[in-house]
């Protein structure tokens, strides 16, 4: 039954994920500010060049994915907002983020279900880089 | 200043979407939009007990999901088929409320996120199963840690 209660659980369950949301994206968005300053992220965009652009992507996307992958999507977001991005390309970050993100925290909850974590994870990679291959050549 | 501006997007969609999932919760409405993704289960060919991770794992979230395979996995009710097409099924594609429309806030599109994660998920658990069927599943038989 929907009562007081439920309202102000989803109220306070919203203002905890925007929080959290926060708590991420505010220090990313700075220390990502720090990076372009000193021409770190342009460093790491020409590296990557070749290889994000089979994704259609510019260099400085491997960024959003890496962080992505290794922590998790709010961290991930943080990158895309510090980015120039174009509508297509966002799409692709996103959906190769949403299929991949945070491998650590969520391997370890694989390994719980008596299931082998690691090729799971490889798996997940080669899902989300082959669904970044394909959206950029079907968008 | 970028991602101060969007944090605002980002809340204009979290706060509702907050109360919103906590409403079809307490309304029953969750309930029966959980029932309609039961033909997921028939499709990947898992058996009935795997049904419920998987509808949790694929809404709410991969940590609830794999709760229930972790508790169910323990008294035996899961086959290692199972619990490999329900791991692999979610690890691709969770929380597809929460994870969604997050994205699409920031101006992923919806249709894209949606769809792609989905069809993924489905074709790479059953290339999963058909090819446990056929090896050796011994190999991948770990044990079941406990929590």
């Amino acid at each position: 039954m929907v009562t007081k209660a439920t309202w102000t659980r989803g109220f306070r369950n919203g203002l905890q994920t925007t929080w959290e949301l926060a708590k991420v994206i505010i220090p990313l968005t700075v220390l990502i500010a720090i990076f372009k300053e000193v021409g770190w992220l342009d460093l790491l965009a020409i590296r990557m060049e070749p290889l994000m652009a089979l994704l259609g992507l510019p260099g400085e996307a491997a960024l959003a994915i890496v962080v992505g992958y290794c922590i998790n999507i709010y961290s991930a977001i943080a990158v895309i907002l510090a980015i120039d991005l174009t509508a297509k390309q966002i799409t692709i970050i996103a959906v190769m983020i949403a299929i991949c993100h945070g491998i650590f925290v969520e391997s370890a909850i694989t390994r719980k279900t008596g299931v082998k974590a690691w090729p799971l994870a490889l798996m997940r990679i080669g899902v989300s880089l082959l669904a970044g291959l394909g959206l950029n050549w079907l968008y | 200043m970028s991602g101060l501006l969007g944090l605002k997007d980002i809340i204009i969609i979290v706060l509702p979407l907050m109360v919103l999932i906590e409403v079809a919760k307490d309304s029953g409405i969750m309930a029966r939009i959980t029932g309609r993704f039961h033909p997921v289960a028939d499709l990947l060919d898992v058996s009935k007990e795997a049904v419920l991770p998987l509808v949790v794992g694929l809404t709410i979230g991969f940590s609830y999901g794999s709760g229930i395979i972790i508790s169910s996995a323990k008294d035996g009710s899961l086959s290692l088929k199972d619990r490999y097409a329900v791991a692999v099924f979610l690890s691709i594609c969770h929380s597809v409320f929460e994870d969604t429309l997050i994205l699409a806030a920031i101006g992923a599109s919806l249709f894209w996120l949606l769809s792609s994660r989905f069809v993924l998920a489905i074709v790479t658990t059953l290339l999963t199963t058909r090819m446990l069927g056929r090896g050796r599943p011994a190999m991948l038989e770990t044990d079941i840690s406990p929590s």
